[in-house]
C-alpha cells in the first residue's frame, strides 16, 4: 500500500534489519495469538495421527476389533469427559470430576493458608536478622534438595491415609523455595535503605514489617506463584498413594483399568486450573504492586 | 559548643587505612562541604557521622553526644536517590513515615490508640506542607517514587529528611546522578533550608566547584600526603578546611575574593581534587584558614603501626 506520505519511507521488511530481536520485531498481540495456538495444534495433530495408526494396527491384530485404549480418539475423549463430569460418586451422589477437585483444591488450599505464612515468616527473620540466616540458611537449603516426592510414600507411612500426610506433602513441595526466596528477597534490601529509616527513629519490628516486608512483598508472591507447580505435583503424588478422594487418587483409579478417555480429560483440568490460578496471580501481582520492577 | 565533633577519628578496613585521624569540630550553623576525589574515604566521613559505621579509633559525637547507632538526630540524603524512599510507600506515605517514627512510640503504633491516629493525621498535614516546601506539585504527592524524575525523587528525600527536624542534615553526593539544571534547583533548596545556619549541614561533593559555592566552610579529603621528613602517610587526613564566603557571595560578583582565598581554593584542586601526578602534599603545608580548625599530628601510635 503506497501512499503518498509514506512512498519516502521503505517497505516494512526492509526496514527491519535484525528479525529476530526484539529490537526490530515484536508481533502484534493477534500474531502472538496465532504463534501461541500453532504448538498446540502440532501437538493435537500428531496426537490424532498417531492414535488413527495404533487404532488401524490394532483393528488389524484383533481380527477387526478395535481394542486400542491408549490413545483414544477425541470423540472417545469427549465422551469421556461427560463420563467424568455425570458419573456420581457412590458415597456423595455428586459427579466425581467435583468431588475430586473439591477434594484436592481443599488440600491445597490447607496446605498453603498452614505453611505460606510460616515459610515467609522464617524467610523474613532470616533476611533481616544475620543470627537467623545463619542458623536456619544451611538446613533450609539442604532440606530443599530432598526430592519432596519421595518424601510422600514416608508420610502416608507416618501419618497414615488421613488428610494430613497429603497436605504436609503440599508443603514440603512449596515450602522450601519460598523460604529461600523471601531470604533472598530480604537480604537483599539495601542496608543504607534501613539505616536511613533507622535514623527516622523506627524500631527494628516496625523495619521488619513496614519496609522490608512491603518492599519485598511481590518477590514473596511472585515465589508462591512459581511454587504451585512443585506443590501441585507433590499434592497429586500423595493422592496416587493414599486417598479416598482428589485427582491424583481418581487418576490412580482410571489407570487400573486403563480407562485413558477419562484420565487425558483429568490431566488437562489439572494444567488448566494451574493455568488459571498462575494467570490470576500474575494479574494480582501487576495491579497490587504497580511499582514492582520499575526502576 | 560544637554541634558535631569528630575527635581524632581513624577508620580502618580490613588491611586498609582509610581516616587517619581526622579531627574536625564543626559549629551550630554551618554548611561543611567535604571534597576529594572519589574513595579517598568522604562516604566512610559521613557514614561515621550518622552512625552507619563505627569508628576504629577516636569518637564521633553530635551536640555533645557520642554516635553510637544510627542517630536519630541526623537526617539522611543519599547520592541514589532509590535508596531515600522506599519503593512500595507513596511520596506522601514516605515522607509521613519519618514524623511517626518520632512523635509517636512504638506501643502507640502497635495498638493502634487514638494518639497515634492523631500523630498519623498530623504527619500528613506536616509531610504535605514540607513536599510542596522542597518544591513538590501537589498532584506528586500520591504517586510512587519510580514515578517521579531523579530531581524530584532528591527533593522528596530533602523533605523525608527534613520532617523529624534534625540538628544536622548529612548529605552524601546528593547532585551527583542529576543533569545541570536539576542539580542548580537542588543546590538552591540546600542553600533555601540551610538560611544562612538555620541548621548544620555536613555536604559531601566530588565537584570542587559545588563545594565552594555551597559550603561556608570547605574541607578537602586527600590520602596523598607525607610526613614532613619524607615518611609517607596513611589514610585520609584533612589536607584543607577553609572559611569561605559562599558561593552565592561570588555568584553575585558582590564579593571582592582575597588572593588567600583564590590560593586556598587552587590548593584543595591540587591536593584534595585532582593529586594524580602531583608531588604529594607534605604535613606542614596543610591549609586551615577555619577559626575552629585544629590540626592533629597524625603519627599516632595505633594507625601507622599496621
Ligand atoms: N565496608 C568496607 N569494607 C572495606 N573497604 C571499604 C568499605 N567501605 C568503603 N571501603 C573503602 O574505603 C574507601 C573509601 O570509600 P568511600 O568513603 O566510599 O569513598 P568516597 O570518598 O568515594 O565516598 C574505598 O577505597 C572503599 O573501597
Ligand atoms: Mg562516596
Amino acid at each position: 500500500m503506497q501512499t503518498s506520505a509514506s512512498s519516502t519511507q521503505r517497505p516494512w521488511w526492509k526496514r527491519i534489519r535484525n528479525p529476530f530481536l526484539r529490537t526490530d520485531c515484536v508481533p502484534t498481540r493477534t500474531i502472538a495469538a496465532i504463534l501461541a495456538i500453532i504448538p498446540f495444534l502440532v501437538l493435537c495433530g500428531t496426537y490424532i495421527h498417531k492414535a488413527k495408526q495404533r487404532h488401524a494396527a490394532s483393528i488389524v491384530e484383533n481380527d477387526g476389533i478395535d481394542k486400542e485404549k491408549i490413545m483414544p480418539y477425541p470423540k472417545q475423549i469427549l465422551a469421556g469427559v461427560k463420563t467424568i463430569a455425570l458419573k456420581e460418586d457412590m458415597r456423595l451422589k455428586q459427579p466425581i470430576l467435583k468431588v475430586d477437585t473439591i477434594a484436592s483444591g481443599k488440600r491445597l488450599l490447607w496446605a498453603y493458608a498452614y505453611g505460606v505464612g510460616i515459610a515467609v515468616l522464617l524467610g523474613l527473620h532470616m533476611g533481616a536478622f544475620p543470627y537467623c540466616g545463619a542458623m536456619f540458611g544451611p538446613v533450609i537449603r539442604v532440606l530443599g534438595f530432598v526430592p519432596p516426592i519421595l518424601i510422600s510414600p514416608v508420610l502416608v507411612i507416618a501419618f497414615g491415609i488421613d488428610e494430613l500426610p497429603k497436605i504436609m506433602a503440599v508443603i514440603i513441595g512449596f515450602f522450601f523455595s519460598v523460604t529461600l526466596a523471601t531470604y533472598n528477597a530480604a537480604s537483599e534490601v539495601p542496608m543504607k535503605l534501613i539505616q536511613g529509616k533507622q535514623s527516622l527513629g523506627l524500631s527494628q519490628f516496625e523495619i521488619l514489617y513496614r519496609v522490608i516486608l512491603p518492599g519485598i512483598a511481590p518477590k514473596v508472591v511472585t515465589a508462591i506463584r512459581e511454587s504451585l507447580q512443585m506443590g501441585v505435583a507433590c499434592l497429586m503424588a500423595a493422592e496416587f498413594l493414599a486417598a479416598s478422594a482428589g485427582i491424583g487418587y481418581r487418576v490412580y483409579l482410571l489407570k487400573r483399568n486403563m480407562l485413558m478417555d477419562q484420565i487425558i480429560p483429568y490431566v488437562l483440568w489439572v494444567a488448566l486450573l494451574c493455568f488459571i490460578i498462575d494467570r490470576l496471580l500474575g494479574v494480582w501481582i501487576s495491579w497490587r504492586y504497580p511499582w514492582f520492577n520499575k526502576k | 559548643m560544637s554541634n558535631i565533633l569528630f575527635h581524632e577519628v581513624g577508620m580502618r578496613f580490613p588491611g586498609r587505612t582509610i581516616l587517619n585521624r581526622v579531627h574536625l569540630p564543626v559549629s551550630a550553623g554551618e554548611l561543611v562541604t567535604a571534597v576529594g576525589p572519589s574513595g579517598c574515604g568522604k562516604s566512610t566521613l559521613l557514614n561515621l557521622l550518622f552512625g552507619a559505621l563505627s569508628p576504629s579509633f577516636g569518637s564521633v559525637a553530635i551536640d555533645g553526644e557520642e554516635v553510637s547507632g544510627v542517630s536519630t538526630k541526623a537526617g539522611i540524603v543519599y547520592q541514589d536517590y532509590r535508596l531515600n524512599l522506599m519503593p512500595h510507600a507513596t511520596v506522601l506515605d514516605n515522607v509521613a513515615l519519618g514524623y511517626e517514627g518520632l512523635h509517636s512510640n512504638l506501643s502507640e503504633r502497635l495498638l493502634l490508640l487514638p494518639s497515634y491516629w492523631r500523630v498519623r493525621r498530623e504527619a500528613r498535614e506536616r509531610a504535605r506542607a514540607l513536599l510542596a516546601d522542597v518544591g513538590l506539585p501537589t498532584d506528586a504527592e500520591k504517586k510512587f517514587p519510580h514515578e517521579l524524575s531523579g530531581g524530584m525523587q532528591q527533593r522528596v528525600a530533602i523533605a523525608l529528611a527534613l520532617i523529624t527536624e534534625p540538628k544536622v542534615l548529612v548529605m552524601d553526593e546528593p547532585c551527583s546522578g542529576l543533569d545541570e539544571t536539576t542539580r542548580r534547583g537542588i543546590q538552591d533548596l540546600v542553600l533555601e533550608k540551610w538560611d544562612g545556619g538555620k541548621m548544620t549541614i555536613f555536604f559531601v561533593s566530588h565537584d570542587l566547584r559545588e563545594a565552594v559555592f555551597l559550603g561556608s566552610r570547605v574541607i578537602g579529603l586527600s590520602q596523598h600526603w607525607t610526613y614532613d621528613d619524607g615518611a609517607s602517610g596513611n589514610g585520609a587526613l584533612v589536607v584543607v578546611d577553609i572559611e569561605t564566603p559562599g558561593g552565592r557571595q561570588m555568584h553575585d560578583q558582590r564579593y571582592k575574593l582575597d588572593a588567600a582565598f583564590l590560593d586556598s581554593v587552587e590548593l584543595i584542586r591540587r591536593t584534595a581534587i585532582e593529586p594524580n601526578g602531583q608531588k604529594p602534599l607534605k604535613l606542614s603545608e596543610r591549609v586551615t584558614t577555619h577559626s575552629d580548625a585544629v590540626s592533629v599530628e597524625p603519627r599516632a601510635k595505633e594507625v601507622s603501626h599496621e
